[in-house]
């Protein structure tokens, strides 16, 4: 038999392979996706359709998770409201790692000028309770994804503008920048190729971390009644049907499975964060 | 000192009027802003419109109306509440109570557990104790707020009876007692989701502080185990736990409303929520200003502590 030789494998990956707690969350998480996206296509579930013959209905074989007060499945709308979920936590990350990252790169390039401005503006956002401002921007619009993804992730910005502020000032004193300034580097071209992959890995973990708790604002904004709106299901809005005291006491079908939902998406989250972090930088372990 | 005092003071002033104009601004372009819900049932000509608009102050520049209602602010006219058509003042401040109850037992109660905690488990570190208390505290922020209130309402209201599930008194009840059962679970809620960062944030920072000089010094001086570990090492582990809490006051504002919400707490958290989803926007503002008065006024009274702790920290 031929040994095969295989490829070494990048050691940052191996150390993530090697925390088990992260392999886990990974491999639940993609499962979970899977069956949000795919679940409901396969099985033709319809999160809208009312079966007036089966209001408020138990969990039974017709209907795995029961139905709501409208004969809706709630199965379907547990998974179509994750593909809501995922999707603005996912989407929401992106947005405000596009804003952070250029922002804290130039920042920390030109600490006296931008830096000051933008370290203050972003101080002050800090400062401010998040869940304020977004219910507070968010009830000035009319809720639909695209504007809850567009101001999560606005309001989401100046966490990672502050990492890559700090980085930045540091590897900005670099030898290799220093050469590559002299030897006449446009500007552009110091900060996205040699300032910009020597800094960034600190913003992957952010990054991580990140997703999980723009799933939680978006749930807590629905769950208020300002995020996405019914008949759309999202899983912060049903639990929201929790509010009313019939659903709370005698329907727990309805809400549960969400909120379950939410726990598992957020544990494994972290668990991912902590193995992005100990397999970019194995030294720091909090 | 005093300089120092005076400069941060400053910036906070600073950073008020940063907060309320951004919120200013957007109040005043939003779809559905204070005119058209004046006007949503009137059927308004386009001259009548701009009339409206002249008279109310609303087509100057919105630097000159948000000065003008800055004014106002300070003298403490916070403007009519376009839902309960009374003074805005009114409506809020007796809700700063409840508020501040809330907060300041869920914060107190947190510290409280997650300080000796932290202590305790900084001692042996990896230990059982360890893993146990980083479980908790994850558990604490990957559950959301919200989910966790209805299940603590569900098991302890609705299952057991054991808890009112709503407000803060029953009615016709004004007793201390009757508060406290009532504050059981919000405060439950409020302080779990705060103890993950100090409990880590203690245990990192007794961690950091117990392998300095100063406390090998106290060691091999022989002092007892327990002194050395508060004396010594507690004292200047506690600077970064005051930061902390500077930093988490902004995250518990954000719980409260939540958790005010659910339980129907008559604080501000609820107030904002049913001002949002009315548009009421007089009083949206008025909150804003508020909480961003609150917040400023912590970070100022927390960095003069923080100095007064540290006195090395330079007050330029």
């Amino acid at each position: 038999m031929t040994k095969k030789v295989t490829k070494k494998e990048h050691p940052k990956l191996a150390r993530f392979r090697k925390h088990k707690l992260a392999m886990a969350g990974t491999i639940v998480m993609i499962l979970l996706t899977l069956c949000v996206v795919f679940v409901p296509m396969i099985f033709n579930l319809d999160p809208y359709y009312m079966d007036y013959e089966a209001l408020n209905q138990a969990p039974s074989a017709k209907y795995l998770l029961g139905t709501d007060s409208m004969g809706r499945d709630i199965l379907a709308r547990t998974l179509y409201g994750g593909r809501v979920s995922i999707l603005v936590g996912l989407a929401a990350v992106c947005v405000s790692a596009l804003i952070g990252i250029p922002l804290g790169l130039l920042s920390g390039y030109y600490e006296h000028t931008v830096g000051r401005v933008v370290m203050r503006i972003a101080d002050i956002f800090m400062s401010f309770p998040t869940m304020v401002l977004m219910l507070v921007v968010v009830a000035m619009f009319n809720p639909s994804i695209i504007i809850l993804i567009l101001v999560i992730g606005i309001i989401g910005w100046p966490r990672y503008t502050r990492i890559m502020y700090s980085n930045t000032l540091s590897i900005r004193q670099k030898e290799y920048v220093e050469a590559a300034r002299t030897s006449g580097c446009k500007t552009a071209t110091i900060l996205t190729r040699y300032i910009l992959p020597n800094s960034i890995s600190p913003v992957w973990v952010t990054m991580t971390f990140g997703v999980g708790s723009a799933i939680l604002t978006e749930t807590t904004l629905s769950f208020l009644g300002v995020g996405i709106q019914p008949p759309a299901a999202s899983w912060g809005n049903l639990i929201r049907e929790a509010l009313s005291y019939a659903t709370l006491s005698l329907r727990p079908w309805v809400w549960i499975p969400a909120g379950i939902a939410i726990i598992i998406v957020t544990v494994c989250v972290n668990f991912i964060g902590d193995g992005v972090r100990d397999a970019l930088d194995p030294q720091t372990k909090l | 000192m005093l300089k120092y005092i005076i400069k941060r003071v400053l910036i906070s002033i600073l950073v008020f009027v940063g907060i309320t104009f951004l919120v200013f601004v957007m109040a005043h372009f939003a779809p559905g802003g204070p005119l058209d819900l004046l006007t949503a049932d009137a059927n308004l000509s386009p001259e009548a419109y701009e009339a409206l608009e002249k008279s109310l102050g609303l087509d100057r520049p919105i630097v000159v109306q948000y000065a003008d209602w800055l004014g106002d602010f300070i003298k403490g006219d916070w403007g009519v509440s376009y839902r309960f058509n009374s003074a805005v003042s009114d409506l809020i401040i007796p809700r700063i109570g409840p508020t501040l109850l809330l907060m300041g037992t869920s914060l107190g109660l947190a510290l409280l557990i997650a300080i000796p905690l932290g202590i305790l488990v900084s001692i042996k570190p990896y230990g059982a104790l360890d893993y146990l208390s980083n479980a908790f505290a994850f558990l604490g922020q990957a559950v959301p707020t919200f989910f966790y209130s209805l299940v603590l309402i569900y098991l302890f209201s609705v299952r057991l009876g054991w808890l009112p599930m709503l407000g803060m008194n029953t009615t016709g009840e004004t007793g201390a007692w009757d508060t406290i059962k009532h504050m059981i679970m919000p405060v439950m809620v409020l302080s779990w989701h705060q103890m993950a960062s100090f409990i880590r944030y203690t245990r990192a920072s007794m961690l950091e502080s117990r392998n300095a000089e100063h406390v090998k010094t106290a060691r091999s001086k022989g002092l007892s185990p327990s002194r050395v570990q508060i004396k010594h090492i507690f004292r200047n582990a506690l600077i970064p736990i005051v930061t902390q809490i500077g930093l988490q006051v902004p995250l518990l504002i954000g719980g409260a409303v939540v958790v005010e919400q659910i339980f129907s707490w008559p604080g501000i958290g609820s107030l904002l929520i049913n001002s949002i989803l009315y548009r009421d926007y007089t009083v949206i503002m008025g909150i804003t200003c508020l909480i961003a008065v609150a917040v400023l006024g912590t970070n100022l009274l927390l960095d003069i502590i923080y100095a007064k702790l540290d006195p090395r920290i330079s007050y330029k």
